[in-house]
């Protein structure tokens, strides 16, 4: 009986012209949820973490550190390590707290800086698929069920068919890694990358949008808008955007939690971004070859770096669809 | 109205006996009293009505005699008798054996209360097979008869279909079929008709009336449509009372006397194919106050924000002389 | 009869979805600034040595005809040989000495997965909001939100070194051979590629059960005397892994991709190895019929999930009858 109720009241905030109270409702819905604040949190965190880096991180990542030894030896977290000029005169000393590689680089500047990277791509990636995506599915849904929308949509379909990083890593594998020259044009890896990762994810956001216009041009105002030429078309527009805007900032959440497990492990695959630059899919690749050798610091904190990121991520998505859809129907049966 | 007052209907013991029974729901948003303080009386073989508004708690009582109260609503006060048994006392696995078995219920929605990924013989079956110890092939033959029992066409080949090859109306015969499969004494009907066209309605009271005919047992028919109470009672008086707490006035103000005096006596109560029928609507009128019903018009249908639990001091009132029988 | 027809209907879609995908991957190989043969050889080579290869490998011809060749062969299972993974040697049997290997460890990951996820999801489900749903969900965010290349350096690091554990660290032998040191090379890379998955399915699970658990046929069910147990464990159950089996399928397309990466972390010849292999030599001819072969299979495994999706559900499995 009390659902029913809710279900009522949602259902009101969900009528056109009310979406204030839909904010309202979705703002009350997403607060009520702890762990989605929690996630909100770890990313303002993460990404001013990012944005800050050069002011945050203690060290330049590629700067390397004396260990007491005198070599750039790996060393523990909480090692006093020796600052040296370019002369090699010792001018002081530094506390490495999370450790430093084998080439005797600070591992927590290095993470911060790598975590900035890791961010860069994801949000690229989301967005370069989320603008091709809505774009493409508006333009499928406005010509609905005409040669357009079919060939757009079997174009999706195809996309849809490659396993995400099987893709990524073909393209990467053919064009090679860093930026690629054809002729005067030259294409920067990290769009490359961007790119390449972010192509399989468009269908997903040309579908959502498609099924929103598709349902906006049911409304009647739509045809009497065309009769008296089609003036109107800005309150499509507005409607569309009102209706789709949520739905695909969910999705884009969600699709940042896969975006930076993928382009973590495409670094890692080597095929990401390239050294010197810190990353940390290539700091744990890097990790690869110490395992057996004790330096455990090298995996275990850009992991939880990347581990964090991602949990972020889901933990905000999460809470975003569930206070847009309290009643959380899964999509899955399309 | 507390304890256990039986004393004057001492003719003959009540199939079902309900007293001052109330179910609160405990949500994020505060209590909500969903079924509050009803009381009523159901005798062998008759047809009661429970008549109220959307939301008033006729389904919510109705769940709490199955015992079917999930969290987070809870079964606060009051007592269920069946054939003097208290059943508020049982354990789950004695209700157990008597849901569907003794006491059976068909729901509001035939659309959804069937399961899709099974046929509908092999529901029917199932019910059969849980509570008595039959062959499988005894079971469907059984199946195949309920069927034809509650008018379903070419059983013997609509057994295997699915719910969703069935009507609406086809699905609510076969609720129907899986409520009696087991002969109960006493068959709940929740909104049987709500969500079917009017014509099948028709046709579903009379399954219902040939059914109470065939296996003889009580029924209670709660429903907010006073359309089926006009069709049904042609003597029936009484509206429902709408919740309290949105019409703080209701109380006090005496309602315009729509409904025809009705007499004060079980003695009192039309026949009609062997089947007595009563109705009860819940109203701000104390139980002893029986002869002069005081009801205001309700708005059936009406929907109320708060779960809209009847009034405390709100009874369900015995109506009684309800001629022309359920149809 | 009708169950037929949907089939047929449905690998009818196939044939445009896989035109494109073919179209996709011819055209790979031409996405590289100078040609295939430049980037395979490197830019000390000489041009003349640059074109004679393109000739003998046809790629002079116009685009639409190696297209139609190209097609043609692989309609034939003929990739050609392998130019420098393995020199002469036919690139589908480099593939398919592969392909058991990957194949094993994407379906032992996916049982893993399933004897968690399905359990797990149901408990989480039916005790919603208690202290296990609790844990469980945590468990599940923290399980989808583990790179499975960091959960394998972590299970190599903790098990392998730590513990002196010698399983999983390297090789594989086909169960064939000896089933023993099979799954013990298959067990930590079992773990670490089934975890996320266990958590994505055990989520989608916990979810379509509470969908169901709240349904009037749950109610009826328990209004007509079935017990708890049984409502949960067969009422609710088979209508929630309909969905489930959805995820499945589209999972089997991950775990190609997880495998890629997990063969990586533990050295395991699979043909996500094989890949990387390719890549880094610039073999075009098997990177093109690897992309090709794991497409296929991705399509045809959604296609298999459509299929059972609609065996599973009766009201699509009647679709069109009446």
């Amino acid at each position: 009986m009390a659902t029913d109720d809710a279900s009522a009241e949602y259902d009101a905030g969900q009528s056109l012209g009310d979406h204030r109270s839909q904010f309202e409702m979705f703002w009350r819905e997403f607060r009520r949820n702890t762990l989605s604040i929690v996630g909100g949190l770890l990313i303002v965190t993460m990404i001013l973490i990012a944005a800050l880096a050069p002011v945050v991180a203690p060290h330049d990542p590629v700067r390397q550190f004396d260990a007491p030894d005198g070599e750039h030896n790996p060393m523990p977290p909480g090692t006093e390590m020796t600052v040296k000029n370019s002369d090699g005169e010792a001018v002081g000393t530094m506390t490495a707290y999370l450790g430093t590689d084998n080439h005797g680089r600070d591992i927590l500047s290095r993470s911060i800086y790598g975590l900035r990277t890791l961010l860069t791509v994801s949000l690229g990636v989301v967005l370069f698929a989320m603008i091709i995506g809505v774009t493409a599915g508006a333009i499928a849904g406005y010509y609905g069920d005409t040669w357009i929308d079919e060939i757009i949509m079997r174009f999706m379909d195809v996309l849809f068919s490659f396993p995400s990083l099987i893709l990524a890593i073909a393209v990467l594998g053919v064009l090679g890694v860093g930026k690629t020259e054809y002729g005067d044009f030259v294409l920067p890896n990290l769009v490359k990358i961007i790119v390449v990762i972010g192509v399989v994810y468009i269908p997903s956001f040309a579908r959502v949008m498609r099924g929103s216009v598709l349902k906006e041009m049911e409304e009647d105002y739509v045809d009497a808008a065309k009769s008296l030429g089609a003036s109107d078309a800005h309150i499509l527009v507005k409607d569309v955007a009102v209706n789709t805007i949520p739905t695909v900032v969910v999705q884009g959440t969600l699709y940042m939690g896969t975006a930076v497990l993928a382009s973590a492990a495409l670094s890692f695959l080597g095929l990401g971004i390239q050294p010197p630059k810190a990353s940390l899919g290539l700091m744990l690749s890097n990790a690869r070859g110490y395992l057996y050798s004790g330096e455990w610091w090298f995996s275990v904190f850009p992991g939880v770096v990347i581990v964090f990121a991602i949990l972020g991520f889901n933990l905000l998505g999460d809470g975003l669809r569930d206070a847009l859809d309290p009643h959380h129907t899964e999509e899955a049966a399309e | 109205m507390s304890g256990r007052d039986r004393s004057h209907e001492s003719e003959d013991e009540p199939v079902l006996e309900v007293r001052n029974l109330v179910t609160r729901f405990y949500t994020e948003e505060g209590t909500v009293k969903a079924a509050d303080g009803s009381s009523f009386d159901l005798y062998e073989g008759e047809t009661l009505g429970i008549v109220g508004e959307s939301g008033s708690g006729k389904s919510v009582t109705a769940l709490s005699v199955m015992q079917l109260i999930d969290d987070p609503g809870r079964i606060e006060n009051g007592e269920v008798y069946y054939r003097g048994e208290d059943l508020l006392a049982k354990s789950e696995a004695e209700m157990r054996d008597i849901r569907g078995n003794d006491i059976a219920m068909v729901f509001q929605d035939p659309m959804t209360s069937l399961n899709p990924v099974f046929t509908v013989g092999q529901q029917i079956m199932r019910v059969i097979r849980t509570h008595q110890d039959v062959s499988q092939s005894e079971a469907r033959s059984r199946a195949v008869e309920l069927m034809a029992d509650v008018g379903i066409p070419e059983p013997e080949e609509r057994v295997d279909d699915y719910p969703h090859q069935f009507s609406g109306g086809m699905r609510q015969r076969a609720l129907l079929a899986m409520a009696i499969s087991c002969e109960p004494d006493l068959l709940i009907a929740d909104e049987p008709t709500t969500a079917l066209d009017v014509t099948i309605e028709t046709q579903i009271f009379n399954v219902l009336d040939d059914l109470q005919e065939k296996y003889g047992m009580s029924i209670v028919l709660i429903t907010h449509d006073l359309g089926v109470v006009a069709g049904t009672c042609d003597r029936v008086a009484g509206e429902p009372a709408p919740p309290l707490h949105s019409r703080p006035d209701a109380l006090d103000t005496p309602a315009p006397g729509r409904h025809r005096p009705t007499h004060a006596h079980r003695g009192g109560r039309a026949e009609s194919h062997g089947a007595p029928v009563r109705m009860f609507v819940p109203s701000a009128v104390s139980p002893r106050n029986r002869g002069v019903p005081r009801v205001r018009p309700g708005t059936p249908g009406g929907r109320t924000r708060q779960g809209g639990g009847v009034h405390p001091r709100a009874r369900l009132r015995r109506v009684r002389d309800c001629s022309g029988g359920v149809r | 009869m009708s169950m037929a027809r949907y089939v047929l209907k449905r690998l009818l879609l196939v044939v445009p979805v896989l035109t494109g995908v073919s179209l996709v991957v011819f055209g790979l190989v031409h996405l590289s600034p100078g040609g295939p043969v430049r980037v395979m050889l490197g830019p000390l080579q000489s041009e003349e040595l640059v074109a004679q290869i393109r000739t003998e490998l046809g790629l002079d011809e116009p685009l639409y005809v190696q297209y139609a060749t190209w097609l043609w062969d692989a309609f034939h299972a003929d990739f050609g040989t392998s130019w420098t993974v393995q020199q002469g040697t036919p690139v589908l049997e480099l593939i398919a000495e592969r392909v058991p290997l990957t194949l094993e460890l994407s379906i032992l990951s996916m049982l893993l997965a399933l004897v968690i996820a399905i359990p797990t999801g149901i408990i989480s489900a039916v005790r919603q909001d208690e202290a296990a749903d609790h844990a469980a969900r945590i468990a599940a965010l923290t399980g989808i939100s583990v790179p499975n290349f960091w959960l394998g350096i972590i299970l190599i690091m903790v098990f392998a070194v730590q513990f002196s554990f010698s399983w999983g660290t390297g090789g594989w032998t086909p169960p064939w051979v000896d089933p023993v040191a099979n799954l013990q090379q298959l067990f930590l890379p079992t773990i670490a590629l089934g975890t996320a998955y266990s958590a994505l399915i055990m989520r989608m699970m916990r979810s379509e059960m509470l969908d169901t658990l709240n349904k009037d046929y749950i109610k009826t069910a328990r209004a007509m005397g079935i017990s708890t147990r049984e409502v949960i464990l067969k009422d609710a159950s088979k209508n929630a892994l309909i969905p489930v089996v959805t995820v499945i399928g589209v999972g089997l397309g991950n775990l190609m991709n997880g495998a890629i990466v997990t063969e990586t972390v533990f050295n395991l010849p699979g043909i996500g190895k094989l890949l990387i292999i390719a890549i880094d030599r610039r073999d075009f001819r098997v990177i093109q019929a690897l992309v090709l072969f794991v497409s296929i299979v991705f399509v045809f495994a959604n296609l298999a999930v459509d299929v059972l999706y609609a065996y599973l559900d009766p009201r699509i499995r009647y679709e069109g009858r009446d």
